[in-house]
């Protein structure tokens, strides 16, 4: 049995080494020495039946060992392999078939296609998704929710997204909405997960109290520091937002104990160190928080280039490293992307499907068309269907179910292919006009950030 | 395994959850706190949770 790059991935961060095994998700740490024999096996190509008694490999070893422990490397590593834990093959993939039936169980909610905010790398064109500044009425938003109880068939959990532009500038609309989506929730036997992604200016008072009693998810937008924050995020007039939604989303956490949010933030090429807005966002007292790159076309002079992933890479090693020192602490917070259950994670179905866009996920414009997903919104050669009619359009859906991730032939070579299961559609059609070309600069930190997960959770064992 | 050489840290197997998986319950990747990036393996299934 010789090494195969398709079915593991061996890397080393820090002092320490990790060997993850592709297809049954197994991950190894290994001592030094147990490192140089694999990558001795991995270079030399020889059987790992042989490896033991090869030619050259006590010589091309450093790190300290006896030629007892030299054995028990090899006689590990065999028996590994034998019980499925290294070098794992999954046939059962060869046939897999997806299922065929339509079954929509999460919608994000356009409520509102209007912002308070001008947010520069905003993928809505500053709320307004390329088209005119609107409000969803409560009748299409009520259509919405009856269309994802129906389309999710016998699916107990559903999910809504109130999003925008700026939800709240909607706020009586979805204030019936979230009532709405309780009262009929709980005569179809369903749960819903209720979740309100907002910029925070009109985060207070009677609006807070009335998400805060409902228990509604929320998804909480700063960039980090001030100058980072309001550099990308100004106010309609120019001036910054940081001032006027720090103590709003501060308010808000503490009202609702710490628990049932994310403060999220986009990092641009204008702050490279985005390392130093996480850790300024966790001392503000936030420990549920996220980060992601912002994704542009590289013309904007905020748009990543490939030679800048080395310091980006460097900044994910300083936040890991800050995330298990916090941990070590006593002090805790939990980053989205580190946030790998190795044990208790996804089924392979799932990661196999990905993100459900288009057919499993829906985006509801305001006037009440349906999108594959947020991100499509606005774009007609994607609507798929509206709330009155359902889904006219079943091509698409079955489209971008069939973009699944071992459809594409990146990502079936790809070690992290059951973690991004693909990666983002909407990325793929923006970079390539292709739904199976994913985004390269993506998965290259997609990539960095589960090694960054994966080495954290081998410090916790 | 946990030897002097090689810890193994984690016990499903992504392989066998094939024919047990599949049931649909779990939350949407993008209906979090991602809205750009699709990080599916970080979610948690329902019925091991």
């Amino acid at each position: 049995m010789k090494f195969a790059e398709n079915l593991t991935h061996l890397f080393t961060f820090g002092e320490d080494h990790i060997l993850l095994d592709v297809n049954s998700g197994i991950v190894h740490q290994l001592s030094p020495l147990a490192y140089e024999v694999v990558q001795f096996w991995r270079q030399s190509g020889c059987d790992l039946e042989e490896l033991v008694a090869s030619p050259g490999l006590a010589a091309a070893l450093t790190a300290e060992g006896t030629a007892d422990d030299i054995q028990e490397v090899c006689q590990g590593l065999a028996e590994l392999a034998a019980a499925g834990m290294l070098l794992s093959e999954a046939p059962e993939l060869k046939d897999y078939r997806f299922s065929s039936d339509y079954v929509v169980k999460a919608l994000c909610l356009h409520v509102a296609h209007d912002c308070n905010l001008r947010c520069r790398y905003c993928f809505a064109g500053t709320g307004a998704f390329g088209g005119d500044r609107s409000l969803m009425s409560l009748e299409t938003g009520k259509k919405a929710l009856d269309f994802l109880f129906e389309a999710s068939g016998g699916r107990k959990h559903v999910e809504v997204d109130y999003f925008g532009g700026e939800p709240l500038m909607n706020f009586p609309v979805v204030k019936e909405l979230i009532l709405y989506g309780e009262a009929e929730s709980r005569r179809r036997g369903k749960e819903l997960k209720q979740t309100l992604t907002t910029n925070g200016l009109l985060l207070q008072g009677q609006v807070l109290d009335f998400l805060n009693e409902h228990e509604i998810a929320l998804v909480l937008s700063l960039d980090g520091r001030k100058e980072v924050n309001d550099r990308m995020r100004p106010a309609i007039g120019g001036q910054g937002s940081y001032d006027v939604i720090l103590p709003h989303f501060k308010e808000t956490v503490e009202a609702r104990g710490g628990d049932n949010y994310y403060l999220r933030g986009t990092y641009t090429r204008f702050n490279k160190d985005f390392f130093e807005d996480v850790r300024h966002m966790v001392e503000s007292g936030f420990d549920l928080v996220s980060m992601e790159p912002v994704v542009a076309q590289p013309q904007e002079e905020y748009a990543f280039r490939e030679e800048d992933l080395p310091e980006l890479f460097r900044q994910y090693d300083e936040l890991a490293r800050y995330y298990v020192a916090k941990a070590r602490a006593g002090e805790p917070f939990t980053f989205f992307h580190f946030n790998l259950d190795l044990n208790h994670g996804p089924c392979l179905p799932k990661r196999l499907s990905g993100c459900g866009a288009g057919h499993e996920y829906l985006a509801v414009a305001p006037e009440g068309t349906l999108y594959p997903c947020h991100q499509f919104v606005g774009n007609p050669d994607f609507a798929v269907g509206n709330v009155d009619k359902g889904i006219e359009n079943r091509e698409i859906g079955n489209n971008f179910r069939e973009c699944h991730v071992l459809a594409k032939e990146k990502c079936r070579a790809c070690w992290a292919r059951f973690y991004c299961s693909g990666g983002c559609h909407a990325n793929a059609w923006n970079f390539n006009q292709d739904l199976k070309e994913p985004y390269d600069l993506g998965c290259e930190l997609e990539k960095k950030r589960l090694e960054c997960a994966i080495w954290i959770k081998a410090t916790e064992a | 395994m946990s030897t002097k050489h090689i810890k193994t840290i984690n016990k499903q197997n992504l392989i066998k959850t094939i024919s047990t998986g599949g049931c649909g319950e779990c939350q949407t990747s993008c209906q979090s706190a991602c809205k750009t990036s699709c990080t599916v393996g970080n979610q948690v299934c329902r019925k091991e949770a």
